[in-house]
């Protein structure tokens, strides 16, 4: 098989190294097996007839100059963009975000880059339209509605998230689906128009998304703005098989340098073997609440402690306590007001 | 104006600031709003960065353009917090120093505000527009920074 061969013109500025060392963190980073070729012999640029230097190329295709600053910034994010989706971005991370447009999901999408941003991942963006009308028009809209985020503000290069535009033409709950089966992202991070959602479109989507991903979904209320996450809540009312998602709370909490908080709601004051094991590491804090209500109990917490994530299973046990919890997250999901972690 | 006076003196003392969570919008409002160009930003009373219009114009120019949709302009900015842009390890001056030492800041650095502090906490701002300021009312000003 032909390997695949980028080259990097330059005359071994500091630019030049960094464009190169650029190229190859990312491509090493989606285990993508590149070659990086350096050219800095100036009769070559004659020869190529290069307009100017730092350039870049992707194996024989057309030459890339960078420019300066901003717009050499904002080249090389394209051109590391364009190799990357020709591999599905490879193994890099990906967060899913859908969005039609509206305030509650665009406000979701600017959460999912900062999010993914923070968590080192590519911001998969989908759009869906239900019909092959005005698919020029709306492929334009979404291009432009991408456009307007991805680029790198800061003097850091490649700060912010990368982003993979998904354009489909279809049912929104089918692709979204599909891309999440395929995709396997991180995340699915999704707007939540809270309590009018049972009239909503993309309300319903998200309740029938939780509770078909394989993946965990991040629901964002449309009035909740990305904060530095500071304080995560991992509440539950069932102790059994806690300890499998450890992980993953203090996963995220690391990533976040976040303090943790688990928040036992237990029904009774029934004794709990389960919690003999249960050991939170430092930096945690761990509460009991009695109270037969968990979504509501929720709420109240939530309210009375500010916190920026809240996390909570989607399964349980048994099926009695799998219905149950179906209703708690859907409940959740029309009123929670902070963003609402669902753990699949 | 005296020269070896106080810079506390000259200060504006009743600053506008911002909390490091604060949005971006809240920031724009005021950069609008007020005509001012640096917003300290303090957690507890206690400076910790300041946010400068250039700083605010940086993060925004991206949108700057015919295309842009201010509706997702706003939501972007909504979604960016002031800790985001600030710049930090900002040089301070304190109420006792004098104004002299605050013009060779000035003349020595591309900034054009400093925050006068005391133990950490936020006593006022001087700009380069309230030394100006003060020198065009002072009539014997050039006269007198010739004598220090």
């Amino acid at each position: 098989m032909k390997k695949n061969i980028v080259k990097v013109f330059g005359t071994g500025t500091t630019s030049q190294q960094f464009i190169t060392s650029t190229i190859h963190k990312y491509l090493n980073n989606a285990m993508l097996n590149y070659d990086i070729d350096i050219i800095d012999d100036i009769n070559t640029f004659l020869e190529l007839k290069l307009e100017s230097i730092p350039a870049v190329q992707l194996n024989n295709e057309s030459i890339v100059t960078l420019g300066k600053n901003n717009e050499l910034k904002n080249k090389l994010r394209k051109f590391l963009s364009d190799i990357l989706s020709r591999e599905n971005f490879g193994s890099l991370k990906k967060v899913v975000v859908p969005v039609d447009f509206s305030e509650t999901s665009t406000n979701a999408f600017m959460f999912a880059h900062r999010f993914a941003t923070q968590i080192d991942a590519v911001t998969s963006v989908l759009h869906v339209h239900s019909s092959i009308k005005e698919k020029v028009e709306i492929e334009k809209r979404f291009d432009q509605f991408i456009s307007q985020v991805d680029f790198d503000w800061k003097s850091d290069l490649l700060k912010a998230s990368l982003i993979e535009k998904n354009y489909k033409i279809g049912h929104v709950n089918n692709e979204l689906l599909n891309l999440i089966t395929t995709s396997k992202p991180e995340l699915v991070i999704m707007g939540s128009t809270g309590h009018s959602i049972q009239n909503n479109l993309f309300g319903s989507v998200s309740l029938s998304v939780i509770k078909k991903s394989p993946s965990n979904v991040l629901l964002i209320p449309k009035d909740a703005k990305y904060k530095k996450i500071k304080k995560i809540v991992f509440a539950f009312n069932n102790p059994n098989n806690l300890k499998k998602h450890l992980e993953l709370t203090n996963h995220y909490a690391n990533l976040f340098n976040a303090k943790m908080t688990y928040l036992y709601v237990r029904q009774d004051d029934a004794y709990d073997k389960d919690l003999i094991d249960f050991n939170p590491s430092e930096n945690t804090d761990f509460l009991t609440l009695h109270n037969r209500n968990f979504s509501s109990a929720l709420e109240t917490f939530v309210e009375e402690n500010p916190v920026e994530m809240l996390m909570v299973r989607d399964k349980q046990n048994h099926i009695f306590d799998s219905v149950n919890n179906q209703n708690n997250i859907k409940k959740l999901s029309l009123y929670t007001e902070v963003p609402l972690f669902i753990i699949k | 104006m005296n020269l070896l006076n106080p810079i506390s003196s000259i200060m504006t003392k009743d600053v506008i600031t911002l909390s490091p969570d604060a949005s971006i919008s809240q920031a724009a409002e005021i950069f609008n709003d007020k005509k001012i160009h640096h917003i300290p930003v303090v957690n507890d009373m206690k400076l910790i960065g300041i946010v400068s219009k250039s700083d605010y114009l940086f993060f925004r120019r991206g949108f700057l353009n015919d295309n842009t949709d201010e509706r997702i302009e706003d939501i972007r900015m909504n979604n960016y917090e002031v800790q985001d842009i600030m710049t930090q390890g900002i040089a301070t001056m304190e109420p006792t120093d004098k104004i002299n030492v605050a013009l060779e800041v000035f003349k020595e650095n591309m900034f054009h505000a400093i925050p006068i502090v005391e133990d950490g906490n936020l006593k006022g701002i001087v700009t380069t527009y309230d030394i100006i300021s003060t020198l065009a009312k002072s009539n014997g000003a050039v006269a007198e920074y010739t004598n220090v």
